[in-house]
């Protein structure tokens, strides 16, 4: 069931909302969560049942470990309870990737049946394998199995996120078990929420989509003006069907009085690769961050200070490494393929250079062209990361410098003439509605992006006044009028 | 030790790293009031708070503190 | 919750809701009977509706080679031939439709030209494209029953069809056409197709190659549909003469169909199809007046501009004005 589902929004997520909430008041905080666990169990089995035995098997797994490491913080096992949840998700996720380019390496050409990538596989075990850290570490004391399942199947946050730390749930559960959470007080603010995400996802993200995909389904055909077009709209596409998504997902966990992080905050205005990544997915850079970044860093920088090196020396392996490995493992998290490791690359390469930037103090670029360095790079990563192969996303990018590809459409003929520029009959371009569509789209696009906040600095300062009733309502009725064809999330393959 | 104390010298750790005399920390202070925290910047926090200090931090706890205050509290925690 | 929030979900959001939704409704019924002007179809029918009678001997059907053809080059004295060339999008199902309409207010015509791809034959609107270009276009009665009776299923059965839940048709394209200037005539190219130099030889992008080289796995058919339009067309006319004009195809195509016959094939099912309704039919195969080559398209269906669309325009003009008009 995906949240811009016909069925989720008109059956599910009323019926549970009020069976949640008149079970909390009625019954108790904890039969509540027994019953929003439940829902989520439906919630994500009705994708494929079987599954569930997956979701159920990893979940009683690392109950079993994590009681076990709060009694006794053995490291070994520690690892192993790790391993064995890598092991799985390297199994379904990566086994295909990692053979074939194995095979490639041997000089053969294996070809392996798809494995079919369990929905939230990612999220569910990395949300787990940070639990394990953190018991531990001690930074848990004590957890109920029925809040372990609460934490980990929570449906608003099961598929795609946010990544939540046990720590931000731990206190929720507990005044929801003990009557004292957040009710229904957050019920409305919720609801306003998860519009806005329903709204960037449905009515603007997959608006844009299918430019997107014109552009890079024929990556070898392209001119200029159109691979900047399809890399700009599929920039705009990812950001509002991501944050869309994640918008929904605090909006849901606050109609159920859960407060969940968030993921974004104006990454596009970002002037700096250091700054967008404070902003972007903010819960798996902090994921990330904490467990392969800091300690890595931690480690090498201590070791640095401790025996002397030279400023290049420490900048190269205490700076450049520990970035370089994680961002190719969060490359590689988004998907078993090249283009995802080199979309990791590109992203380290930037930030590489920032922190260079900085740390050998060279003067401060003006805030407009931080911000176009910034997005360059930012697009540059997401063509590997949308393009269908290492080949195509090349295509594109050649296409995107080469004055050799700066080619007019046949309708702007009068003016490539006046220019002295060529023009044929383009594949994308073929006409001028279809191009002043896109035009459209990606300026509405870019304008909702810079200023549509994804934070309000503070939540109790929204009110709900008229003008937030009739923006609402807006929004509800184009996402509806748009709901025609559900079609998926990017990050659902995650 | 006690706590303004660890604010103090927490204060003069800060000034170090961020190159800025004029930092002036309170309980308050997050992430987001210093421009330039980074990533980068919270590693050589640590270390360096860890020198002045003469503790041993790791870096899971620091990252989820929200503000100077509760980096305060674990501080006094760990010494204690 | 507290009261602030409570008043908000229980009264102020809902009423919102409501007063956009009819608000939107309002604005939709003020723009009703704006007829939208997407794209050359709504023109051509506005056009049929608004302009004088043209009562031209010749009425010219077709899909997109042609009409694009048509635009620039003119292949008969004015008013002479009506043109009701559309893009492919319609179907011969659209072609019958603009016949009808044409008939409402123009004398019949002598005779009908389809001057097509033969794959127009083989194509029936479906989804998208038949909304919009067939079901929001053709919305009359008789036509609306005829579309119910012969394709059924281009019908979304949207019973309820509130305008907030299609602001983009009943509000944005509406609001659009506004502004669109009505035109009263039916268009008529200016320039003489005179034989202009054309390139026999360059290469083809390989993009376009390919385009053509795929063009030939389907194969041409006449649908049943597109047969139940051309028995309707015989109806509408009484002895009237239907000529079949095959539009210019790149030669790889051409070549791979006539090796295995698919146009003679599709000469004897025409034939066979309307043997009772129409009593004279014609076909006429252009390729075999010239060979295009490869290179003399801009895609694999439609011709280079300018000199080979003005090879077929002259090519066109000949065969109308020699063998059609004449006989």
């Amino acid at each position: 069931m995906l949240f811009n589902d016909p069925v989720f929004l008109f059956l599910f997520l009323p019926i549970v909302a009020f069976l949640f909430h008149w079970t909390r008041r009625k019954v108790g905080g904890s039969a509540s969560m027994v019953l929003i666990v439940a829902a989520s169990l439906l919630f994500y089995g009705w994708w494929n049942p079987p599954y569930l035995l997956l979701l159920l098997g990893s979940v009683i797994f690392n109950y079993t470990v994590t009681h076990q490491l709060l009694k006794n913080p053995s490291k070994l096992l520690l690892i192993t309870g790790m391993l064995t949840n890598i092991a799985v998700l390297g199994y379904f996720k990566y086994r295909n990737f990692f053979m074939e380019n194995i095979g490639l390496l041997m000089g053969e050409n294996w070809q392996f049946e798809e494995i079919f990538i369990p929905l939230a596989i990612s999220f569910f075990t990395f949300q787990q394998v940070a639990l394990l850290i953190d018991a531990h570490d001690g930074q848990i004391k004590r957890i109920k199995f029925l809040d372990f399942a609460t934490f980990v199947i929570l449906f608003p946050q099961l598929i795609a996120g946010p990544i939540v730390l046990y720590r931000e749930m731990d206190k929720q559960l507990q005044s929801l078990r003990g009557g004292r959470g957040f009710g229904l007080s957050l019920f409305g603010l919720g609801v306003v929420t998860f519009i806005l995400g329903l709204f960037k996802k449905v009515a603007l993200a997959d608006s844009i989509a299918p430019f997107a995909d014109s552009v890079f389904s024929v990556a070898n055909q392209l001119t200029m003006l159109e691979a900047w077009g399809g890399v700009v709209a599929y920039t705009l596409q990812i950001y509002f069907d991501f944050s869309g998504y994640s918008d929904m997902a605090v909006g849901l966990g606050m109609m159920f009085g859960i407060l969940l992080p968030i993921n974004f905050n104006l990454p596009y205005r970002a002037t700096s690769m250091i700054d967008y990544w404070k902003r972007w997915h903010i819960t798996m850079t902090r994921f990330f961050m904490m467990y392969i970044y800091s300690p890595i860093s931690l480690l090498i920088m201590r070791k640095s200070i401790l025996n002397n090196w030279s400023k290049q020396k420490q900048f190269l392996l205490a700076i450049i490494t520990p970035i370089v490995i994680t961002f190719l493992v969060s490359g590689l998290w988004h998907g078993a393929a090249w283009t995802f490791v080199i979309f990791g690359a590109v992203n380290a390469f930037g930030l590489i250079v920032n922190h260079a930037w900085k740390e050998w103090k060279l003067p401060k670029p003006n805030m407009f062209f931080g911000w176009f360095l910034t997005m360059l790079t930012v697009m540059t990563s997401l063509i590997y990361f949308r393009a269908d192969n290492i080949v195509d996303a090349n295509l594109i990018i050649l296409r995107m410098i080469d004055p050799e590809y700066l080619v007019f459409p046949n309708w702007l003929s009068y003016y490539a003439d006046y220019l002295g520029i060529s023009w044929r009959t383009l594949l994308v371009f073929s006409s001028g509605s279809y191009t002043v569509r896109m035009a459209g789209w990606i300026i509405a696009l870019v304008i909702f992006a810079l200023i549509l906040k994804n934070k309000p600095s503070d939540l109790r300062k929204i009110r709900p006044t008229v003008g937030l009733a009739i923006s609402s309502s807006a929004m509800l009725w184009m996402a509806l009028g748009w709901l025609d064809e559900p079609s998926t999330f990017i990050y659902f393959q995650f | 030790m006690e706590n303004k104390e660890i604010l103090k010298i927490l204060n003069d750790v800060f000034q170090e790293v961020f190159d800025d005399e004029t930092l002036i920390l309170t309980r308050e202070t997050t992430a987001n009031d210093i421009e330039e925290w980074d990533s980068l910047n919270q590693i050589k926090l640590i270390i360096e708070s860890e020198r002045a200090l003469n503790i041993r931090l790791k870096s899971r706890d620091i990252n989820i503190l929200e503000n100077i205050g509760e980096m305060v509290d674990h501080l006094s925690k760990v010494i204690n | 919750m507290n009261t602030e929030w409570r008043k908000f979900i229980i009264v102020t959001f809902p009423v919102a809701l409501i007063f956009i939704a009819l608000f939107v409704e309002f604005f939709s019924y003020i723009l009703k009977d704006v007829p939208l002007r997407r794209h050359d179809l709504d023109r051509l029918v506005v056009a049929l509706q608004e302009g004088d009678a043209v009562n031209s001997p010749t009425v010219l059907l077709g899909d997109s080679i042609t009409q694009d053809v048509l635009k620039s080059y003119r292949i008969a004295p004015k008013g002479e031939v009506a043109n009701l060339t559309t893009n492919k999008a319609s179907g011969v199902v659209g072609s019958m439709f603009l016949l009808k309409r044409y008939l409402k207010k123009n004398t019949p015509p002598k005779r009908i030209v389809f001057a097509s791809t033969p794959e127009f034959f083989g194509y029936d609107p479906t989804d998208k494209a038949a909304e919009i270009y067939v079901t929001s276009v053709f919305n009359e009665t008789e036509e609306r029953s005829w579309l119910l009776k012969n394709m059924n299923s281009i019908f979304n059965n949207k019973r309820i069809e509130p305008a907030i839940l299609n602001i983009e048709s009943k509000i944005g394209y509406k609001a659009l056409a506004l502004f669109a200037l009505t035109p009263d005539s039916l268009i008529e190219g200016d320039e003489m197709p005179n034989k202009m130099p054309v390139l026999e030889s360059s290469s083809v992008h390989s993009s376009i190659q390919k385009g053509i080289n795929g063009r030939s796995n389907e194969p041409l058919i006449l649908s049943k549909i597109v047969g139940a339009a051309l028995t309707n067309i015989c109806k509408m006319i009484h002895k009237i003469d239907l000529y079949f004009i095959v539009a210019p195809m790149p030669k790889t195509t051409y070549l791979k169909r006539k090796e295995k016959g698919e146009i003679d094939s599709l000469r004897n099912k025409l034939f066979e199809h309307l043997n009772g309704s129409c009593s004279n039919i014609n076909f006429i195969d252009i390729n075999e007046y010239r060979v295009f080559p490869d290179i003399a398209m801009r895609d694999s269906d439609h011709l280079r501009r300018p000199g080979w669309t003005a090879e077929y325009a002259r090519l066109l003009k000949e065969i109308i004005n020699n063998k059609i008009i004449r006989n």
